[in-house]
């Protein structure tokens, strides 16, 4: 069955079209990385497929059902959506913040049972934010506070889970960590989209990586078939390293390429 | 800070009636224990108990709905607008209720029909409450809302004052005006029964909003991605909150800042979680009512303080302290 599917998806935002022409098919249990250059359209393309925006032409897909069919709530337990910038409005503690992600599953007047206990304390094992349950969500450093919104969106156990640029303020070891998670949720069978702009933990991680330049996809495939010096040089303007050191890959960039302007 | 919901709920529940019964015996007849009691239950047309039927349980039934109708409507706009400024009347919904019931009342046609000052007043707060989510909605930013406040208040005092300003009679405008300063007192049942069943309703509707508040913690992409529908909740609330503060509005005039405060002060109680507040501000914004509402009548002064001075008097530096407080925390 395929998951999730763009079918010539376009978007336009005012007058800038954001996303154009995208198609786009993931099964289960892949880890993509979404990378390109700022405003190539990454955070568009996610909003796009958790149901987000309108758009201006083509279809999603989940499950084989168009986006446009689904009851929001329905959707709510298949796609979980990490959005970027997390923002939090109100000091809940960590485990009330965790909890709004089974919020789906729960009735109209449902009280948390036995099920959600169960995957929020899942989530928050997976994250390693457990000895934070009872802390406010504000008091967290950026970090803490970034490994506690992936709990939050693990604990809806969603068959798709599409993470916008959820590492940006981690350290080293927390973004490795954090990578496992999604991994070992990609190897239980969840499709796992998420964006990032790290090269190295892209290469190490990814099963596939899809690369997008001015709303358009321009590579897709297996790390070292997209994350290449010539791909790279072309897209993102820089000169790479690449290279392997025991079982791992990893790309650096290595100055600014001035012979072409990014596109 | 945080104590089980169920005991909160508990002891503010205690707290409301206990100041609830109080209320009752506080008044400028003062009446003894037995009166106060048998004017209640047993009836008859004696003094008391007139005084008892007519004056002093009207308005303690009125300060109840008031209060459940401006706290919920308070501790809803906060979470909707995730913003912890936003409140009937700092955000020109009580002003556009008052501005629908001065119409009905200008124009007389309460005096025909006795409903139509509660439905103005309703439409006049769903007006304001949709033009504020239309302003507010993808930016919640303090600014915009206290902005959008300050626009709504503005056109809707501007309005009133129009209408006051044609009155051809000068006593109706006295009266209006009384009127629009906010008070519980001289209400009959009538007034109650006029407002109680919208309010109800509102309170209703509003009580049905809390999950999705706690999802818009997360801003609206998130919420929307935990299924809840943004147009519709917006929608909802609107309608909530129109029918509680329109059909209070009707009856009280404005009563401002009890919407304000009553959430701020018991959030920390339960977890700052949205819909955790949403009963206990009902509850809490009847026992502040009551309370301030026993205050008035005990302040010395030779004409009785108005109710809604009263609140505004208390509410208006807490409000410029929030704003203070708020700007620290945000830049």
């Amino acid at each position: 069955m395929t998951t999730l599917k763009l079918h010539d998806v376009g978007v336009m935002l005012g007058a800038h079209r954001a996303l154009d022409g995208v198609s786009l098919t993931f099964e289960p249990g892949e880890l993509v990385g979404i990378m390109g250059p700022n405003g190539a359209g990454k955070s568009t393309m996610l909003r796009a497929a958790a149901g987000l925006l309108p758009l201006t032409g083509g279809e999603v897909h989940v499950r084989d059902r168009a986006i446009t069919a689904w009851q929001r709530h329905d959707l709510a337990r298949v796609v979980s959506f990490l959005p970027q910038g997390g923002t939090v409005h109100w000091p809940l503690t960590v485990r009330a913040l965790v909890a709004l992600g089974r919020l789906p599953h729960r009735g109209p007047f449902g009280r948390i049972g036995l099920a959600d206990e169960t995957a929020i304390e899942a989530a928050m094992a997976a994250c390693e934010v457990e000895m934070l349950a009872d802390k406010p969500v504000t008091r967290l450093s950026g970090g803490e506070r970034a490994r506690v919104l992936l709990a939050r969106a693990l604990a809806a156990e969603a068959p798709i889970l599409l993470a916008d640029e959820p590492f940006a303020q981690l350290d080293p070891s927390h973004q490795l960590h954090a990578m496992e998670v999604l991994q070992a949720a990609a190897r239980k069978g969840t499709l796992v989209l998420v964006v990032l702009h790290d090269l190295s933990v892209a290469a190490r991680f990814c099963d596939r990586i899809v690369l997008l330049s001015a709303g358009r996809v321009v590579a897709d495939g297996k790390p070292d078939a997209v994350l290449t010096r010539e791909i790279l040089s072309k897209t993102f303007g820089v000169d790479a390293l690449i290279g392997v050191h025991g079982d791992a890959r990893y790309v650096v960039p290595l100055r600014r390429n001035t012979g072409t302007d990014g596109q | 800070m945080k104590v089980g919901g169920g005991s909160l709920m508990t002891t503010l529940l205690a707290a409301m009636l206990a100041a609830a019964a109080l209320s009752l015996f506080i008044g400028y007849a003062p009446l003894p224990f037995s009166q106060v009691v048998g004017g209640l239950f047993v009836g008859g047309n004696d003094t008391a108990s007139v005084i008892m039927r007519e004056i002093r349980l009207p308005r303690m039934l009125l300060g109840l709905v008031a209060g459940a109708a401006l706290g919920t409507s308070g501790a809803v706009l906060q979470g909707l607008l995730r913003n912890p400024l936003a409140e009937p009347s700092v955000t020109g919904v009580s002003a556009f209720a008052a501005l629908g019931a001065v119409i009905a009342m200008y124009f007389g046609i309460s005096t025909m029909w006795p409903l139509a000052l509660p439905l103005m007043a309703i439409a006049g707060a769903l007006l304001s409450a949709l033009l504020l989510f239309a302003v507010s909605a993808r930016d919640s930013g303090v600014l915009t809302l206290i902005l959008a406040g300050v626009a709504l208040s503005s056109l809707a005092g501007a309005l009133t004052a129009l209408a006051l300003n044609l009155a051809p009679n000068p006593y109706a405008v006295s009266e209006i005006v009384f009127w629009l300063l906010g008070s519980i007192k001289d209400r009959s049942l009538q007034d109650f029964l006029i407002a109680a069943p919208f309010v109800a309703v509102g309170v209703a509707i509003l009580l049905t909003t809390g999950r999705s508040l706690d999802a818009l913690t997360l801003g609206e992409d998130a919420a929307q991605s935990l299924g809840i529908d943004m147009r519709a909740l917006a929608r909802w609330s609107a309608l909530g909150v129109a029918l509680a503060v329109g059909g209070s509005v009707a009856v009280t005039g404005t009563i401002g800042f009890v919407g304000l405060v009553v959430p701020h002060l018991l959030r920390p109680f339960v977890g700052h979680q949205p819909s955790k507040l949403l009963v206990p501000s009902a509850i809490g914004a009847a026992l502040l009512i009551t309370l301030a509402d026993i205050g008035v009548r005990l302040v010395p002064s030779r004409a009785e303080l108005m109710l809604g001075v009263f609140t505004s008097l208390a509410g208006a530096p807490f409000f410029l302290w929030l704003v203070m407080r708020l700007r620290r925390e945000m830049r």
